[in-house]
């Protein structure tokens, strides 16, 4: 049973029209039944791409799939997903209007015809898979991000897939529970599935998969049994060269409060949202000349905070208080108060993405540009070209932004906010879609901000940039505020585990 | 009393009841305005050359299945913003109702449906027709909301992607969606074609405009329509007995619908806004 | 409330083409006489110079109600209400004229004018108004206004403004002083002109090089942006429904001026009219005359068709109907295609 191939791809390929990128290059993969084999690579390796082209989701230019049983074209196929094969997607797009139970058995053939018969399926399934705690009646739109995890794959279980395909499960699912994911791998392994683990983290890698794949730019760089390879070898193998950080310099951690009055000061914060979202008696301060880092899910709180302070959300309790003075609640307001601010959400309040580029730079600057109301024509050219050299953004001026590769979006966001001096930048996933190169470059400029004398708040949900970039972080869990400590005294694991929502004392190295 | 505004609020409810399928498939369907009227026509022009009602109700129901699939054609094949070209459909419906009467009667102005031809139906068939609404209403939503077919409309309204992956055309389900509400309403137009006896260009006067309204104001709920549908007719009869008492002109209510609506429309807007800011 | 995507900013003569084809198609078919219709609608306009002279006063018109609805979408919004405004804008102007009959030429027009856009701007404020204040779609509220309006301007002209001497639902016809000088007779060219070229000319610098009209537009392309980016966004959403408001208003004066009198319907029209040539240049200032023009050619040459040959059904609804069914088209076939 171990040795059987339950499904084989072949020379798959495929290319991104819109952006010319190709995110799979030849790529052939072979998964074995009950045996759990771990895709790995960078952000933008072509792992998910590949995961849903297996899954029958995607259409790509071309490959070949092979089950146990058929032979797929998969440039053919107009079915969706494969027959026998479950894919769990790194962000659930469940119809949130639906019931957990209306979603898992939408679509399915072989689903019992009366209601209270699906209910009992679900519930027979999960109890099955030692995976309780979920109403299958519960709205989709009610329910928190790990319990969909969980939701999807007792939906997937269902149906009793021989292939599945997980993508990026999410660090509630791993760290939260670590033994039950484990035991739920083990479980799906030793049942004669074959599980395909589409991942980044390398603890995984090597504690539960059999096989590992690494993936760079699209490519399969190496194909092995994980008892023939180790950490340094895949790291290796994923990044391509050995990744040189720059020295961290990092602000000391003062110890005896920091000189001079908080530039930005929440004090008992607290705003009302649904489950875990809901932000709790959140009280920081943030310092001129420092870097502030509060990590953790979007969806416990993150995402409402940045909202917070960018002015998009009023607060229900406690206050905000910018240089002393209660922090306006609207965004113009904001602006003037001194605010700067790169959005989470690049292309709905950070970019225009159907004006110029531009158009999309100058907005902070038309008065300076115009000279009573008129925009001087030459000097906006000008002003245009200095920026656009000086943060290497490629692309013309007069090109709409949605032209522009992701990551030179980033950078015209970023250019136009991190310019000197603002009195307060609030930056949330500075690095999102960025190449390695460009991530190190922002975060130079990031860091020659704070030394000029900006308060910055960093927002990140990347765990890794909040460590790197912070002088002093707090892990945002629940709506609850850690303490907040120097980031060279967080130890990562503790940290991984606050995120994921598990209580833990202390966490100093 | 009861008895007019029930009646009054048939083609409301009817057309709203598929506005509101087609609203939660993703797909809101402007054209109802158009499709009231197309369906009143076709149904009056088939009685008026001695066509059957049966007959009449089966070709506004074409009518209405054609204008659906136009629609659908242009948003769903060919890309057009949904609501402009749903607007198109409400411009297109009284031209072509004149062009075809023109080339069929001769003329661009009222149908008569012969008396005779709709005594009975009226008599015994459109009391039925006013209280089947709300069994109709409480119908619409079982099916949407416990059945296959509801969840793949549901669906398409809120992750088209989903259905796509789980194998489901969602344009096929849009396309669905669109064809049902258009001929809802034009068989709503047949209906109020019956009830006054005659079709009169520019009847359907902004009913299918209102429905939209009741359809939010309703809180896109299927009992909300019954509900924000009797409160319109309420009022439009009561205005009307109003108007028979002063002497304001009669053409002026005409406005009164859309008044209503607008008055609803701005009072649910600020009931919301108090309520977030809380 | 209900949220529509409404992107009207691409190009698209090709539904007008195909309008035109389909109006071509039908009087070919169903006249008596299918070449000589078709020369009529194409040759139409430019029989005579009064036709031609027509053609240009109808094009100076539309190219007020186009700019009217192309500012409101470049703006981000979408001024539904056209008819209504229109309405109000010559009901407005008729009205100084009814009541104050004395007034120098001088003063007469401009104070006919002033009043057109006075009225139009304030219902057009009125939704930017509750937009901006509780969040009501002005989509919606704009064409509820506009629909309500319809009954009061036949009340007004059938009761308060009514000519006594003549049997139609209308207001005297106006008296010389407030008449705009035929520039060009027996045609009913007129000043109308001259306001479409400086509206034209007006809305294109101020959208390209102002940063009012900078603001405009990023409100249009991304309002959150826009906000985020320290714009007003509620106060433009006003002013632009305001001018837009005007504009219609404006064409419904020249409609007014066209005709010499207010007559039950002498605007209607003019507002889906408007919506369809802001749809078809792409809300493009420099890009109306040329949709208006060739809107107004299609229309008359159908006109003329029919005239000429007995041809007895209106087509100008079906012309209005295709603009609008396939102006925003993005593929031209009927292939299975995702939304």
């Amino acid at each position: 049973m171990r040795n059987k191939t339950a499904a084989s791809l072949r020379d798959v390929n495929h290319l991104w029209p819109s952006s010319g990128v190709t995110a799979c290059r030849d790529v052939s993969l072979d998964l074995q039944s009950g045996s759990l084999h771990a895709l790995v690579g960078e952000n933008g390796a072509g792992k998910t791409t590949l995961g849903l082209i297996l899954a029958g989701v995607l259409k790509p230019d071309s490959g070949l799939l092979k089950l146990s049983s058929i032979e797929v074209n998969l440039k053919e196929n107009s079915k969706g997903l494969i027959q026998n094969t479950a894919l769990i997607r790194q962000r659930n797009i469940w119809p949130a209007v639906l019931s957990v139970r209306e979603a898992s058995v939408l679509g399915r053939s072989d689903v019992p015809r009366k209601i209270k018969d699906q209910i009992s399926l679900f519930n027979q399934t999960a109890r099955d898979w030692d995976l309780t705690g979920i109403n299958p009646e519960t709205r989709v739109s009610r329910m928190d991000t790990a319990s969909l995890q969980r939701a999807e794959m007792i939906a997937a279980l269902m149906f009793n897939p021989e292939v599945l395909i997980l993508d990026e499960p999410s660090s509630a699912w791993e760290e939260g529970r670590g033994s039950e994911f484990s035991r739920l791998m083990k479980q799906l392994k030793d049942s004669g599935r074959a599980v395909l683990l589409i991942t980044h983290r390398l603890e995984d890698v090597f504690s539960i998969a059999d096989r590992v794949t690494v993936m760079r730019h699209g490519s399969v760089i190496s194909s092995r049994d994980v008892g023939n390879t180790d950490y340094a070898t895949v790291t290796q193998e994923m990044f391509g060269e050995q990744p040189v950080y720059p020295p961290s310099g990092k602000k000391q951690y003062p110890g005896s409060g920091f000189p001079g009055k908080a530039r930005l000061e929440a004090l008992g914060l607290g705003v009302k949202d649904s489950g875990r979202n809901a932000l709790e008696e959140l009280s920081f301060q943030l310092f001129p000349g420092e870097i502030l880092g509060i990590t953790g899910l979007r969806e416990e709180g993150l995402s409402l905070l940045e909202d917070v302070i960018s002015g998009n959300r009023r607060v229900d309790k406690g206050s905000l208080i910018l240089d002393s003075k209660p922090v306006p609640s609207s965004a113009s307001g904001l602006r003037k108060a001194g605010l700067h601010y790169v959005p989470s959400d690049k292309t709905g309040r950070g970019s225009s993405l159907k004006s110029t580029v531009t158009e999309n730079m100058m907005v902070l600057e038309t008065h300076n540009l115009s000279h009573r109301g008129w925009f001087h024509q030459g000097k906006i050219k000008k002003w245009v070209e200095e920026r656009r050299i000086e943060v290497g953004i490629s692309g013309s001026p007069e090109q709409k932004l949605e032209e522009l590769s992701g990551g030179n979006i980033q950078k015209v966001i970023i250019q136009r906010e991190l310019r000197g001096n603002a009195p307060l930048l609030v930056v949330a996933d500075p690095a999102w879609g960025l190449d390695e190169r460009s991530r190190r470059q922002i975060h130079i400029k990031i860091r020659e901000l704070r030394d000029s004398g900006t308060a910055i708040l960093l927002l990140a949900s990347d765990l890794d940039e909040a460590l790197e970039l912070s002088d002093r972080m707090a892990v945002l869990s629940g709506g609850r505020l850690s303490e907040i400590k120097s980031a060279d005294s967080w130890d990562r694991n503790k940290a991984a585990q606050l995120i994921a929502g598990m209580k833990t004392g202390g966490g100093s190295k | 009393m009861i008895e007019a505004i029930a009646a009054s609020a048939v083609p409301l409810i009817l057309a709203a009841i598929g506005g509101l399928i087609s609203e939660q498939a993703g797909v809101l369907n402007i054209s109802l305005e158009g499709c009231i009227t197309s369906g009143a026509f076709t149904a009056a022009l088939v009685l008026n050359t001695g066509g059957s009602i049966p007959l009449a109700l089966t070709a506004a129901s074409a009518s209405g299945i054609l204008f659906g699939l136009l629609l659908a054609a242009a948003h769903i094949r060919m890309g057009a913003n949904l609501f402009i070209a749903g607007l198109g459909i409400n411009l297109l419906s009284p031209s072509l109702a004149g062009l075809i009467s023109n080339r069929v009667l001769g003329h661009k102005g009222t149908i008569r449906i012969p008396a005779d031809m709709l005594h009975g139906f009226n008599r015994i068939g459109l009391p039925i027709i006013t209280w089947l609404m709300i069994p109709l209403a409480g119908t619409a939503a079982l099916i949407i909301y416990r059945s296959r077919f509801g969840r793949r409309i549901r669906s398409a309204g809120s992750s088209p992607a989903f259905l796509e992956e789980r194998g489901i055309s969602s344009a096929g389900v849009k396309t669905m969606a669109l064809v049902i509400s258009s001929t809802a309403a034009a068989l709503s137009g047949a209906f109020l074609a019956f009830r006054i006896e005659a079709f009169v260009p520019g009847m359907s006067s902004g009913r299918g405009w209102i429905a939209l309204v009741i359809i939010w104001l309703g809180f896109r709920r299927y009992y909300g329509i019954l509900i924000a549908a009797y409160f319109f007719s309420l009022i439009e009869i009561i205005s009307g007995r109003v108007q028979g008492i002063s002497s304001i002109p009669s053409t002026l209510l005409l406005a009164l619908p859309y008044t209503a609506a607008l008055v609803a429309l701005t009072l649910a807007a600020v009931g919301r806004k108090m309520k977030l800011d809380k | 409330m209900m949220p529509l995507k409404r992107k009207s900013y691409s190009v698209s003569f090709t539904a007008l083409a195909a309008a035109f084809l389909l109006a071509l198609l039908t009087i070919a078919i169903l006249s008596g006489n299918p070449w000589k219709a078709m020369g009529y609608m194409l040759a139409g306009p430019f029989l005579s110079p009064m036709a031609l002279g027509n053609l240009l006063e109808s094009t100076a018109r539309l190219t007020l109600a186009g700019i009217a609805a192309s500012l409101a979408f470049r703006a981000g919004l979408f001024n539904l209400g056209g008819e209504g405004q229109a309405l109000a804008g010559g009901l407005a102007a008729a009205a100084v004229a009814l009541y104050f009959p004395e007034i120098p030429r001088v003063l007469a027009l401009p104070a006919a004018l002033a009043a057109g856009l006075l009225a139009g701007s304030l219902i057009g404020a009125f939704s930017g108004f509750l937009r901006v204040m509780w969040g009501v779609d002005e989509l919606i509220s704009s064409f509820l206004i506009a629909a309500s309006m319809g009954p009061v301007g036949h009340v007004l002209l059938n009761n308060v403004m009514k000519d006594p001497e003549s049997y139609l639902i209308a207001a005297p016809p106006l008296t010389d002083n407030y008449r705009l000088a035929a520039l060009w007779p027996p045609s009913r060219l007129t000043a109308v002109l001259l306001w479409a070229l400086i509206v034209t000319v007006g809305s294109f610098l101020f959208l390209k090089f102002t940063r009012r009209g900078y603001e405009w537009r990023l409100r249009g392309a991304n309002e959150r942006f826009a906000r985020y980016g320290g714009i007003k966004t509620g106060s433009i959403a006003i002013a632009s429904l305001s001018v837009s408001g005007a504009l219609y208003a404006a064409a419904g004066t020249a409609a007014l001026m066209d005709g010499g009198q207010a007559v039950q319907g002498f605007t209607a029209g003019l507002g889906w009219d408007g919506l369809a040539i802001a749809l078809i240049a792409g809300s493009r200032p420099e890009l109306i005359p040329l949709a208006a023009i060739s809107y107004s050619w299609l229309l008359q040459g159908t006109r003329a068709a029919m005239m000429h040959t007995g041809f007895p059904f209106a087509l100008s609804g079906m012309v209005q109907a295709t603009v609008f069914l396939f102006v925003t088209a993005r593929r031209f076939s009927l292939k299975r295609g995702r939304i």
